[in-house]
């Protein structure tokens, strides 16, 4: 990975400070009161402690042992022809096929801390959509984004949300205009390049008023030997009678902590839908929350998670319910293989003041192997007598006659979990475009075959 | 040359209970033999322990195929070598789709074959029709949500698709309309020539319209000869149980 290190142009060192924090700042020209924000964030993050209810498995994470900003150019990059060849070699590396290389090349990619790529960007400019990144956002829109940077996931939210205040870079700022429905889903890949380094993307998206879009992003990563820590912050205001839905497939090298705060906002009819996969990372803390704030609105979040033998995957969802006749669904399914820890954290919240709210919640756990295991840990607050909540979860392990049924049929038995395992989340999977469905059927063969051998 | 499916002195427990004592018989390509007996008296157990279900323990007694031992086979090297198992009632697989499904054994039983989806999708359709099943299954999950008739249907189907050297049977025929009980019968008498049956039918009617070759009273554990034109009285003798 020699070249990528050398190919880096920018890099603020290890350790965080205020020096760190002032050094980002002015790679990025930002304006003073950006700067304020950072450094206020920093001694909220200074302040903050870790939740009690944090998993045993997090590590101990010396955050001056970290790099906090590496880019390998200042200047974003447009065509697939100008991306430089490592970036597509490190694709062919990870194996991603040439059509796919293809698909992600009409799409925004972040390599490193800056985007490698943004092919798309002129065509939905004439729709009037703003696709850019975090930089560009805050200062040649910064209008139309600051009313709403920080304001979902402000950086007292959490620890994570408070490092990624203080040292964002990249991520994408979307705005998409009243009434336009994006018919192209807009799409981010991301990798993590140098050694040591975070990622904290900061994503912002504005779907406006009657507006539709699907937005999505698949991660992959080198495997490296130090851990690597991924903190992004995702925001997104969903606005009178619009949609969004954000798709994640998420597969880190397994040294990868991924600690992400998602959150969005649902005003009146609005509907708002997080279909997040995790597959790779040594642990990944990741609930996407959604507040319904508008009567009506509606919020889903549709969760895959996939955890072999050193892998928690501590996933889920946060609905607050804000308003009347509010309805959400959430449907979590994990799979377990190896010792892998793969569950369900939750929280549904109905307030007082809302009338004829109606949550659905599913948690479904797989578990492959005999030191599998799995959690499933909801907490539901209602209040009110006409709120509808229902809350279902379930612990099932592999089908042995199921099994048999397949190998008669001539699968081995690695096909035979595997498809049964495809099986398993095929509800969920078939909310995914269908490229990455495919992507995502080979991933979970990947793993289930591993395990199985 | 005919291919030859052996069960020599098979003793068979699941969980330490005992099933089956000192099955003999061996069945050849081009026939057809027929087990009957009262319920609860391990015929399923028998079909199953062949096709290798890994809950049955063969204690003692060897299963061959072509002379050779196949006890430590998996269940799927067994099917890849020809051993066909229709279930009673098989296990329903979420989310799997029948077209998926199919198409991936497929893969398993032709490896050297690259099967081509349009081809595959035309095959699967003309089999649908056969078996009296609309195309729409093509995209059911496998067994979901199936009634008992269309169950054995896409069993049935299934016995078309890989035509096996040996097809073991277990109450195919059962919860079938009479017209789907026909198509049970002509693909046995169409398949034959190159494959032998092992039925298990509680049907008299059905087993009367099939030319038997073998037939065997299965009781208390133990594997009796009988003679397939005494079938009615070996029925009646059932009944007397």
């Amino acid at each position: 990975m020699a070249s990528a290190t050398d190919s880096t142009a920018f890099n603020a060192g290890f350790g965080l400070n205020q020096n760190t924090i002032r050094y980002i700042s002015s790679v990025k020209n930002e304006s003073p009161s950006l700067l304020a924000f950072r450094l206020q964030a920093l001694e909220t993050f200074l302040k903050l402690r870790l939740p009690a209810w944090i998993p045993n498995a997090l590590p101990p994470i010396d955050f001056q042992k970290l790099r906090y900003y590496v880019a390998n150019t200042q200047r974003a990059k447009k065509s697939w022809d100008e991306v430089p060849t490592a970036i597509k070699t490190t694709f062919e590396r990870l194996g991603v096929p040439e059509k796919e290389q293809k698909f992600l090349a009409g799409v925004e990619a972040q390599f490193d801390s800056e985007f490698a790529y943004a092919k798309m960007r002129q065509q939905l400019q004439e729709q009037g959509v703003i696709f850019t990144d975090s930089n560009e956002g805050l200062s040649t829109y910064r209008e139309l984004f600051e009313p709403f940077f920080a304001k979902i996931v402000p950086p007292h939210d959490n620890t994570f949300a408070a490092l990624n205040s203080a040292v964002f870079s990249g991520g994408s700022f979307i705005y998409v205009p009243k009434g336009l429905k994006v018919q192209q889903p807009l799409q981010a890949y991301f990798r993590i390049n140098a050694e040591r380094s975070g990622q904290f993307e900061r994503t912002l998206i504005i779907v406006d008023e009657g507006a539709e879009l699907t937005y999505m992003e698949g991660c992959t990563a080198p495997i490296y030997d130090t851990q690597n820590l991924h903190a992004a912050v995702v925001e997104l205001v969903v606005k009178k009678d619009a949609k969004l839905q954000y798709i994640t497939v998420q597969n880190w090298s397994s040294n990868v902590l991924n600690l992400v705060t998602k959150r969005g906002w649902a005003e009146e009819n609005a509907d708002v839908r997080w279909i997040d996969c995790n597959i790779g990372s040594k642990i990944t803390m990741k609930y996407p929350g959604i507040y319904l704030k508008g009567r009506h609105a509606h919020g889903e979040v549709f969760s895959i998670a996939l955890a072999h033998s050193g892998q928690w995957q501590d996933t889920g969802a946060r609905v607050l319910h804000l308003a009347d006749e509010t309805t959400s669904n959430v449907v979590s399914k994990s799979i377990s293989l190896g010792s892998g820890w793969a569950g369900y954290r939750g929280k549904i919240h109905i307030q007082p003041n809302c009338s004829h709210c109606k949550n659905s919640t599913e948690c479904h756990s797989l578990l492959l192997g005999d030191e599998s295991r799995t959690g499933t840990l909801p907490y539901v607050a209602i209040s009110g007598d006409s709120q509808s909540v229902c809350h279902e979860a379930s612990i099932s392990s592999l089908d042995e006659e199921q099994l048999f049924y397949l190998q008669q049929r001539g699968l081995n038995r690695a096909a035979a979990v595997s498809l049964s395992v495809n099986g398993f989340v095929n509800d969920l999977v078939q909310h995914f475009p269908l490229e990455y469905s495919v992507e995502l059927k080979r991933l979970i063969d990947m793993e289930v075959e591993n395990a199985i051998g | 040359m005919h291919d030859v499916l052996t069960v020599e002195g098979a003793t068979l427990t699941k969980d330490t209970q005992s099933i089956l004592k000192d099955i003999h018989f061996q069945v050849q390509t081009g026939e057809i033999h027929a087990i009957i007996g009262p319920n609860g008296s391990g015929k399923s157990s028998l079909l199953k322990s062949i096709a290798g279900h890994p809950s049955y323990a063969l204690t003692s007694g060897t299963f061959y195929l072509n002379q050779q031992p196949i006890n430590e086979w998996a269940p799927d090297k067994r099917a890849q070598n020809g051993i066909f198992l229709a279930f009673q009632s098989p296990n329903a697989i979420e989310g799997v789709t029948v077209a998926n499904f199919l198409r991936t054994a497929l893969r398993f039983h032709k490896p050297e074959q690259k099967v081509n989806a349009t081809q595959f999708y035309q095959d699967l359709y003309a089999l649908l029709e056969q078996v009296g099943l609309p195309k729409d299954f093509t995209s059911r999950s496998v067994h979901c949500n199936f009634s008992g008739g269309e169950q054995k249907r896409l069993e049935l189907l299934q016995l078309l698709l890989f035509k096996p050297k040996f097809a073991l049977l277990d109450e195919l025929d059962s919860g079938l309309d009479l017209q789907a009980r026909e198509t049970v019968l002509q693909t046995i008498r169409t398949l034959q020539p190159h494959t032998g049956f092992i039925i298990v039918s509680h049907a008299m009617d059905f087993l009367h319209q099939l030319p038997l070759t073998h037939l065997y009273l299965l009781q208390k554990g133990r594997l009796v000869t009988q003679n397939p034109s005494d079938l009615d009285a070996v029925a009646s003798l059932i009944k007397g149980l």
